[in-house]
């Protein structure tokens, strides 16, 4: 008993200094904005995006689910122990799941920006983006109707992009940085941005527009080391996934007549990228795709083989023209955003070695190869399109 | 009723508990970067070798501990020397091994901890374990064995679906040579965690008569090769050699990537459960080695106050060896193993089996 | 017997008068003494002599008292010397016999036989008539079950001796009565299986039983007490049994059971962890069915241990862990809440407790009133005033209804204790706390032996072989061997 006893008072003791924390004093940050300071010469301006708990409970209806908080300090985490002065409650960045990065901020140069997030107690499986043409701040601000806040309607959106059209995909920020620390590939980010400006400083006034201020992906955009050097727009930064296998599913329209098209949407994508020296590199991408024509605006006889197969060299040469056209936007930024350099780094380590530090002239003049392997299958129920009398 | 002595099964349990330790969060052989796996496939060799000697040793003399036969072997005086600083050795391993898990909790989960809360809380438990018996531990190891068994075969099923394995990581083979291999294996991981084996010397005469230890023995070492190198592989298709050699606890890191359809995610608590588990094993083993060393050489009767008074030592001892993880990983790395280790897990055994063996010879002539 | 030397024994004097007289001495003159004064002819004078109420009345009539007026009316010639030989010739009770020795007197007496002393004669002749005074059997009201033997144990001990006999009838089943309690004098039965059963192991208990030195014994749990291996432990060590059909099918794996007149519960010997898991019902219906509903059983185990403890360390530690959908539910509901969780939490399970105890003291028919109240009104009531959050309103409901999946009501008490410890240790140290008591569990289970056999086998020390009936029960081919530890010999004939 006395042992006992002695046990608990000791354990007692030390109950002072443990992780000890009611739900009730926690102010949950959901997403972290950063741009460039405002007011400051250097350093950051930070936009916290905090739960408001009470919106979610029986009696709460009136305020708005989250609270904006933008705090300026030298350091990240001096803003996030500056932000204690206008948080009312001890922040925690457990719940952290986006990260918002404007791109003024972008282009003059991330930095070690994400190391902060691999330390602390935040997970690391959340996503970046880019605001594009706008703050982080902006971007964070606007409450849409179906989603129940910007955090949300942020990653929902991106991620209902990724399976629809893949412009955008999400990537977690242990992926930045490692491609960020890693040699031979650079990095590619998803941007969003407002679709319109807010009319109104009211957000209540936006939930009851018909035609909200909404959050909308836009653009894939590509980084020379730490700093953003071009952005990849709409077909393009399809493509660019296209290459990097991230696409679950798209649609390629194929001109058939006039400025009719027919449309092909993907299923299954894989690619293959390689750097062959011959004896300077080339950059080879192997694609096989499969696909079904989904919607027809000319007549064309799909029952008939040979009219497929036709349908396919199109669809190949197509692919490959958009794939050329992309990895040659990327060759003119030097921004190899695929990872050719990577992949030569592992099949012949020796001339990595070598050519390290001029890969980035070296992947600008290299030649491209790419070769597409369309498969055009089950055309939905109907086989041939009805004809117009 | 006498004490149930320890079996085969409870045997192979508690040897890779043992060494699993607190060897499967660290990097192992991560000096050789993509090729880290081969230094993990390599090593359970040397781990035999020096397995076998311990054996040998124990063959001489059945019914002893090493504290023990080493006086046998090597004189009153001098035996009672090594014997002691076998007990140093055996303690500040054990400070060593809790200050890992004490780290390796600040980490991520406990972040606003303090360790000495962490370290007192586990050296409770540990006392208890001690004064229950060795016999008693061995067979909750067999629990624990398969409790872990189960968890890290998970783990290694949650990495696959979650579609973080990129084989491509792997390559290119052996780019740097044999040589960062060579320079991994001797001795780093040489010594850990086979060479930590030499405590089992503190506890074969507690084994059942019966029991095949040398059979067992390398199966436990097999399997625990075999473990580490499918983790390292794993490791390294998940996070990369550069991330593998940057990270301080790797382990913990790819397990905070698993994402399965946004519901199975933060799976802290099993890495807990890990840490807990594999180090109360491991300090537990060296711990109670210890007390008895200490009971035999001092002749104490078996009591509770020395297994106090012992947890004390480890306990603070696991805060003072080191102002701060980092350098309680550079001495662990760069220091301990290039001296302690070698001195106490490689030299001592080998003179001693030699001095034994010549013992033995000399005897024979004589008679 | 060797006592016996050295403690003054009266024994029955000649005189009846004296020996009434003494009687009524050591009996404090008690009202229900009846003594029946007889005159035998020119024999001489005697008495009959019985407590009223614990006689067979029936009997004592037609087997006492008729046989020896009617001798009286004979009057026979009999030598005076030979009358109580006579005597005991002519009653016609299965039991009878002649003693000398007070206390052994006054013994008998008080079980319920009939005392005859005659004049002239330094002995009491003891006639059993020992009124069996027990319920009927019926069906036992723990570990019911669905389908399988509906009778249950009564407070009787030859009835229940009985009935394990009606279900073993095997010469090898021995029961062998002893005596326990100072005071009570209570009738106790080793049953174990010869051949079965470790020797061993039987002589262990044989005289762990010979030696419980206490005044009373009333029911099983006084026995359990006093022969336990481990008395620092939460865990029931025995298990105890209302219904013949376990303690039969224990007898037969080698186990050993101890019937304790006057109480219906059984007690049986070592007992291993998994037991408590085990309901009857399991070897009644279909392998799979039961091992699906062994493994929700051990599940219900483990949530009514765990559930709360690790909610607490979820909201009060490891937020982090917790889903960002499920979080902001949880922050909503408690931010109103006035108590630290821990406090909350241990609110509701101490209301939940008094419920249950409430449940059980009530008298039957208000029972189900007091947790219609308790549960829904007041739990409703808590919630909406925001006293308490839903969650843990929920948390403790799962808890508590996971109790009541146990078979054995001993098991559901170590559960309720280690339930609190967990609590306080996640409070303290959140999942780092639960994992480190779950080792001492652990280790502690693993240092308890029952009677010398480990109790936490099969799993540790390992026994691959009983593995089969331990979290879930294999199809009886694969169960033709008994379990090993508790026996020696392995095969089923």
């Amino acid at each position: 008993m006395r042992k006992a006893i002695s046990v608990l008072l000791i354990i007692g003791l030390l109950s002072g200094c443990s992780n000890y924390r009611e739900l009730n004093e926690v102010g949950l940050i959901i997403a972290i904005g950063i741009d460039l300071p405002e007011e400051r010469e250097s350093g950051y301006r930070v936009t916290y995006q905090v739960i408001n708990p009470s919106y979610f409970s029986q009696n709460g209806s009136g305020s708005l689910p989250v609270i904006n908080y933008t705090v300026e300090a030298e350091t990240f985490i001096e803003a996030y122990r500056m932000a204690s002065v206008i948080i009312p409650r001890e922040n925690r960045v457990t719940h952290l799941s986006l990260i918002i990065i404007g791109e003024a901020l972008a282009r003059a140069g991330m930095g070690l920006i994400f190391d902060v997030f691999e330390r602390g107690e935040s997970r690391s499986t959340f996503p970046v983006f880019i605001a594009r043409d706008s703050t982080a701040e902006e971007v964070l601000g606007v409450v849409e109707p179906l989603e129940s806040n910007p955090t949300k309607s942020i990653i929902s959106t991106s991620e209902n992009n990724q399976k629809m059209y893949a412009i955008s995909e999400a990537i977690p920020i242990y992926r930045a940085i490692s491609l960020l620390s890693g040699e031979g590939q650079n990095l590619m980010l998803s941007g969003v941005k407002l679709s319109q400006p807010l009319k109104s400083e009211n957000q209540t006034a936006n939930l009851q527009n018909i035609k909200p201020s909404v959050v909308e992906v836009s653009g894939l955009a590509m980084f020379k080391k730490d700093q953003l050097a071009g952005w990849f727009d709409g077909k393009f930064a399809r493509t660019a996934h296209l290459i990097t296998s991230a696409v679950e599913s798209t649609s390629f329209p194929l001109a058939c007549k006039g400025n009719k098209n027919i449309t092909i949407t993907t299923q299954g994508i894989k690619s293959d990228i390689k750097t062959e020296l011959k004896p300077e590199p080339a950059l080879i991408v192997n694609a096989k795709i499969r696909g079904n024509v989904t919607e027809l605006e000319c007549y064309l006889e799909i029952s008939n083989n040979e009219e497929m197969i036709k349908l396919e060299k199109k669809f190949e040469k197509e692919a490959e023209n958009q794939i050329r056209e992309t990895i040659t936007k990327a060759q003119e930024l030097e921004a190899d955003v695929f990872g050719f350099g990577k992949e030569l780094s592992k099949d012949d380590p020796e001339y990595w070695k070598r050519h390290e530090k001029e890969w980035n002239t070296l992947f600008s003049n290299a030649e491209i190869d790419v070769n597409v392997e369309a498969n055009i299958s089950n055309s939905g129920m109907l086989t041939d399109p009805f004809k117009l009398q | 009723m006498p004490k149930e002595k320890i079996d085969g099964i409870q045997l192979f349990c508690l040897m890779v508990l043992f060494m699993f330790g607190t060897a499967i969060f660290l990097d192992l052989g991560s000096g050789a970067k993509q090729d880290a796996w081969i230094v993990t496939i390599l090593s359970p060799i040397t781990g035999l070798l020096l397995f076998a000697v311990y054996y040998r040793l124990y063959k001489q003399y059945p019914s002893l501990p090493l504290t023990e036969y080493v006086k046998k072997i090597l004189g009153k005086y001098l035996g009672s020397i090594i014997s002691y600083l076998y007990i140093i050795y055996f303690i500040y391993i054990a400070s060593r091994v809790l200050r890992d898990i004490e780290e390796l909790l600040i980490s991520s989960p406990y972040a606003k901890t303090s360790i000495i809360t962490l370290g007192i809380c586990m050296v409770f438990a540990l006392i208890y374990a001690v004064n229950l018996g060795l016999e008693v531990f061995a067979r909750a190891g067999v629990i624990c064995f398969a409790i872990i068994s189960v968890t890290l075969f998970l783990i290694i099923i949650f990495y696959v679906i979650s579609d973080l394995i990129h084989a491509e990581n792997l390559r290119p083979v052996l780019a740097n040579g044999w040589k960062p291999i060579i320079k991994e294996i001797f001795p780093v991981n040489m010594t850990v965690p086979y060479g930590e084996l030499v405590l089992f010397s503190m506890i074969f005469p507690l084994i059942k008569r019966e029991t095949k230890i040398m059979k067992t023995g390398s199966m436990a070492i097999g399997f625990v090769g075999l473990y580490l190198t499918i983790n390292t592989i794993v490791l390294i298709c998940i996070l990369g050699a550069d991330l593998l050699d940057r990270s301080a606890f790797p382990a913990l890191a790819a397990v905070g990537y698993i994402q399965i359809a946004g519901f199975i995610q933060r799976l802290d608590p099993l890495i807990i459960l890990l840490i807990v588990f594999l180090g109360f094993i491991k300090v537990g083993v060296f711990f109670y080695s210890a007390v008895i060393g200490m009971n035999n050489l001092f002749k104490l009767k078996p009591n509770a106050f020395t297994s106090y008074s012992v947890g004390g030592i480890i306990c603070l001892s696991s805060i003072i060896i080191a102002p701060s993880y980092q350098s309680h990983l550079d001495e662990g790395l760069k220091i301990v193993p290039y001296t302690l280790h070698i001195a106490f897990q490689l030299v001592i055994p080998i003179l001693l089996f030699i001095v034994a063996v010549i013992r033995l010879k000399w005897k024979e002539h004589k008679i | 017997m060797f006592r016996k030397h050295h403690s003054h024994h009266k024994r029955v004097s000649k005189s009846v008068h004296f020996n009434i007289q003494y009687l009524k001495e050591q009996l404090g003159d008690s009202s229900d003494l009846s003594v029946r004064n007889l005159t035998i002819a020119e024999l001489g004078h005697a008495a009959i002599i019985h407590i009223q109420g614990i006689v067979d009345e029936q009997s004592l009539h037609d087997n006492v008292l008729s046989p020896i007026l009617a001798f009286i009316h004979e009057k026979r010639n009999v030598h005076s010397g030979k009358l109580p030989e006579e005597i005991t010739q002519i009653i016609s009770v299965p039991k009878i016999k002649l003693l000398n020795d007070w206390p052994e007197v006054v013994d008998n007496l008080l079980g319920g036989d009939t005392v005859i002393l005659i004049e002239g004669h330094p002995e009491a002749i003891i006639a059993g008539t020992k009124k069996i005074q027990s319920r009927s059997i019926t069906e036992p009201t723990t570990q019911t079950v669905i389908k399988g033997p509906k009778d249950g144990f009564t407070e009787n001990l030859s009835t229940n001796i009985s009935l394990i006999r009606s279900r073993i009838q095997n010469n090898k089943l021995r029961i062998e009565q002893t005596k326990a309690g100072t005071v009570t004098k209570t009738n106790i039965g080793i049953l174990y299986m010869e051949g079965i059963a470790d020797k061993d192991i039987v002589r262990e208990v044989k005289l762990r039983v010979s030696k419980i030195d206490i005044d009373s014994i009333l029911d099983t749990n006084y026995v359990e007490e006093a022969i336990k291996d481990n008395r620092k432990t939460i865990f029931p060590l025995f298990q105890s049994s209302e219904r013949p059909d376990v303690v039969s099918a224990n007898l037969l794996e080698g186990k050993i059971a101890i019937i304790i007149q006057g109480t219906p519960f059984a007690l049986i010997l070592p007992a291993l962890l998994i037991q408590f898991f085990q309901s009857p019902e399991d070897y009644y219906a279909n392998y799979l069915v039961s091992s699906f509903l062994r493994i929700i059983r051990i599940g219900s185990f483990y949530v009514n241990m765990y559930a709360s403890a690790i909610y607490l360390a979820l909201i009060t530690h490891h937020h982090g862990l917790i889903p960002t959908t499920l979080m902001v539910t949880l922050m909503a509901q408690r931010e109103q809440v006035p108590f630290p969780a821990i406090v909350e939490l241990l609110l509701m399970e101490l209301a939940f407790e008094v419920l249950r105890e409430a449940g059980i003291r009530m008298p039957r028919a208000i029972g189900p009133a007091v947790s219609i109240v308790g549960a829904l009104i007041l739990g409703q009531a808590a919630v909406e005033a925001g006293f308490v959050s839903a969650a843990i309103v929920i948390i403790v409901a799962t808890t508590a209804i996971s109790s009541f999946t146990l078979p054995n009501p001993n098991i559901v008490n170590a559960a309720r204790g280690l339930r609190f410890i967990f609590i306080f240790a996640a409070a303290f140290i959140g999942f780092y706390g639960i994992i480190l008591v779950s080792l001492c569990i652990i280790l502690h289970l693993c240092s308890l032996k029952s009677v010398g056999v480990p109790y936490f086998a099969p799993f540790s020390p390992v026994r691959f072989s009983d593995l089969k009936d331990s979290l879930i029960r294999m199809g009886s081919p694969s169960l033709l061997k008994r379990p090993t530890g508790t026996n020696r010999s392995n095969k089923v004939n």
